[in-house]
């Protein structure tokens, strides 16, 4: 986004590495409509994922460029987002040169994530990174999640920071053993990490289990964390849904695993059948049953939450703040009273427990905060 | 990391995965190891497409070459199995089943049934099968229907690379005779496959694509051919699902009925002969179980009876094609009582 | 045919081979006919006083699991 440019393009993001085209299937905003930065403009589908697109700046959308289901490669420009007073020959001349970058396939192609791994204490550790901004973020998924799942996080992030997504043990492409499955081991592949990258300061993202995580990394590296950002961490009140934990471990087939993972988001169409087939695929990884039931015991005592991190908070120097989907049904959006005063928590609307994904530029946002200040 | 490799090279990965694992796997047939003891590191041919290449290297004294006596090698792979071995046993074609049909159909699939229980037979008979590849009659045939009807075995017919890795090492874990069936034009196909060893479980079909309007089921090489159609199809406003069963012993009947509960339309297609195959088997079945729900009478697409040709012409049109299919579905979506 | 079974028998003709050659004792030989008797003896006591299979044992072993 050019500051001496007054037209903004709109371009299909790249939402994962293997992603090299997109479509619109609605618009939800039409020619005219004033949008803020973070407002929905259309739903996009890709072979992996759909997900509503953002405006990355405040504007009037002068001129929509794609059409409803045509086919745009990621970098593509799909709409022109301008102030009002911008003269219209202007706005043509950009449409006519980005209608024509489109049709006749010249658009340059966008680079993804840079991906690699690690060795932490024998573990192989996957990662992948974005941006080449000063500051560092971490980005940490949650249980039987992994680095993809920040795809719509990591990407906007990208612009102002450098920004990592890792696979934790047992997960994605990092080594499936978890030893004891502690808060510690996972705490100490998370460090081992920065410390191979050597990142000295860096500001921790973490969801649901690995929020738990980034907190305990924190309270054990104190001096290394510039700000602890919360996505509806485990390891805080007395709320779980323990049958969607032995649930999602439990699934031998995409039959049984599809309505456990409906308990994860606010709209229960967000889970496809893709989403769950790339489950079961990672499900059925040597391994993987046993790394997610020994993490079981760390997150469950019977049915009640087996980890309490909220001790962990003492040890903690950076500002700590919270994002939380009121509709989320795993970790009820009331454990956040368990959170000390100094914690700032935001709540979101239409978001489940999934809410970097239901929900980003609520993340986004909250994060972008952190790296101003 | 998952990333693109070919079927064959997805099958000889698991075979390396599960012979590392597992001391008790040796692969055995005709040029499994192929020229082995010629000097040099690339003398083994690994089987006459390859397939077992480098195994020979990797794992010395657990890749046997075997004498072209299907009978006795294949007899021995089963009796190796009752005595502790998870033999991983090639029959070159599929073809050939013929001479040594009595040690898989009399011997392997019926020592568990016939000694109360006391036997284990876990052998795993990898074959090739298909037409397209202009080897004639007798090198072409899809047999897997024959193999399907005994009870005792177990059937299975990967369509892509990530199934045939995943469903070869479930095979070879599997404690029951496996004939596992590879399609020969499916080879140099490639998809995208994780470096882990990974299980598929039998018995689960595999939804390969959503649709509303018609069921189509698929087996092994036409599953891309049902795609294919798919995609033209959707062209003309009907979306098909697609069904890969990838087991036809034990095969998912559940998902196939649940697709046409909501269809109301099917189309089968296999790349086998007419009688007595998994077109009419699958077709009964559903016309049994789910006769209230059908809009249309269920659609077969299968090669005709008649051996393979050797004409490519004639090859040509005795393999079930993309257009063959859609004209199918056409039948299922214009027909009126 | 009398004469074909009294030459041509395998059994016999393995008997004769391997304790003309002093391989195995007629004794041996003996004892383990004793044994296989004596196993067949008691799986067929055992089978015939053992309860009729119902039709719950219709699928019993044809796999180890399916």
């Amino acid at each position: 986004m050019s500051t001496e440019d007054p037209i903004t393009k709109v371009t299909m993001p790249k939402w994962s590495l293997s992603m090299t085209s997109g479509k619109v299937t609605d618009w939800i905003v039409a020619e005219g409509d004033e949008v803020a930065e973070g407002d929905e403009l259309a739903d996009v589908d890709t072979d992996k994922i759909a997900g509503a697109l953002e405006a990355p700046g405040p504007g009037v959308v002068r001129r929509i460029i794609a059409g409803v289901n045509e086919d745009i490669p990621v970098g593509g420009t799909i709409a022109l987002i301008a102030p009002a007073d911008v003269p219209e020959e202007l706005i043509d001349e950009a449409a006519r040169a980005a209608r024509e970058q489109l049709d006749t396939g010249a658009v340059e192609e966008v680079p993804g994530p840079v991906t690699g791994v690690v060795r932490v204490d024998g573990r192989a550790i996957s990662f992948a990174t974005l941006g080449e901004g000063e500051q560092t973020v971490l980005l940490v998924h949650g249980y039987g999640g992994d680095k993809n799942s920040w795809l719509f996080v990591q990407e906007p992030l990208s612009a102002q920071a450098t920004v990592h997504a890792i696979d934790l043990p047992g997960h994605g492409e990092s080594a499936k053993d978890v030893g004891d499955g502690s808060l510690d081991t996972l705490a100490g592949a998370v460090l081992g990490f920065l410390q191979q990258q050597g990142i000295g300061q860096v500001h921790l993202v973490g969801q649901s289990l690995g929020g738990a995580v980034v907190t305990a990394v924190a309270a054990r590296e104190p001096g290394k964390v510039a700000s602890l950002t919360l996505v509806a961490p485990a390891g805080f009140g007395d709320a779980i849904d323990a049958g969607y934990l032995r649930g999602f471990a439990s699934a031998t087939s995409r039959r049984e695993l599809k309505p456990v993972l409906t308990k994860l988001f606010a709209d229960p169409a967000q889970v496809t059948r893709q989403l769950t087939d790339d489950l079961m695929k990672y499900k059925r990884l040597d391994g993987v049953q046993q790394a997610l039931d020994t993490l079981l015991g760390t997150l469950l005592d019977g049915d009640r939450p087996g980890t309490d991190a909220s001790d962990l908070l003492d040890q903690v120097r950076a500002p700590v703040q919270v994002v939380w989907g009121r509709a989320d049904q795993v970790l009820p959006v009331g454990n956040a009273d368990a959170l000390p005063n100094s914690a700032r928590v935001s709540y979101v609307d239409d978001a489940g427990h999934m809410v970097h994904m239901e929900k980003p530029s609520a993340v986004v946002d909250a994060v972008a905060k952190k790296l101003e200040e | 990391m998952a990333r693109t490799i070919s079927y064959r090279e997805a099958i000889n990965e698991a075979l390396a995965q599960e012979m590392e694992r597992d001391p008790s796997v040796v692969v055995m047939g005709e040029d499994n190891a192929g020229g082995a003891g010629s000097p040099g590191d690339d003398d083994a041919w690994g089987g006459v497409l390859g397939v077992t290449k480098g195994l020979y290297h990797k794992f010395p004294g657990r890749v046997l070459d075997t004498p072209i006596s299907g009978s006795a090698f294949i007899g021995a792979a089963v009796g190796a199995a009752t005595a502790g071995l998870r033999p991983v046993a090639e029959l070159m074609f599929i073809d050939f089943m013929g001479v040594c049909f009595d040690q898989i159909y009399n011997q392997a699939a019926k020592f568990r049934y016939m000694f109360g229980g006391k036997a284990v037979t876990p052998v795993v008979i990898r074959t090739m099968y298909g037409a397209g590849l202009n080897a004639a009659a007798q090198h072409s045939q899809c047999l897997y229907p024959i193999f399907t009807h005994i009870p005792g075995l177990k059937v299975v017919l990967p369509s892509s690379p990530y199934e045939a890795k995943g469903l070869l090492i479930q095979s070879i874990r599997d404690d029951d005779p496996v004939i596992f069936c590879e399609h020969k034009a499916l080879y140099d196909t490639t998809g995208e496959v994780p470096e882990d060893s990974y299980t598929i479980p039998f018995g689960e079909a595999n939804v390969v694509r959503d649709g509303d309007d018609v069921t189509i089921v698929a087996l092994g090489r036409m599953v891309s051919v049902a795609e294919q159609a798919a995609a033209g199809l959707a062209r003309q406003g009907v979306e098909a699902e697609i069904i890969d069963p990838r087991t036809t012993s034990p095969l998912d009947a559940d998902t196939i009925l649940e697709s046409v509960e909501n269809t109301g339309r099917l189309v089968v297609v296999d790349q086998a002969t007419p009688r007595c195959g998994m077109a009419c088997d699958i077709s009964a079945l559903v016309a049994q179980e789910a006769f209230g729900a059908l809009r249309a009478p269920i659609e077969m697409v299968t090669a005709p009876h008649t051996p393979v040709p050797f004409a490519q012409s004639l090859e040509a049109l005795y393999i079930p094609d993309a257009q063959k299919v859609a004209n199918a579905v056409k039948k299922t979506m214009d027909w009126k009582k | 045919m009398a004469r074909a079974r009294e030459s041509l028998d395998c059994l016999k003709r393995f008997r004769e081979h391997v304790t003309a050659a002093g391989f195995l004792e007629p004794s041996a030989l003996d004892a383990i006919n004793i044994e296989v008797a004596d196993l067949i003896q008691a799986a067929v006591a055992d089978a015939k006083q053992a309860p009729v299979p119902t039709a719950a044992d219709l699928s019993t072993d044809v796999y180890v699991s399916y």
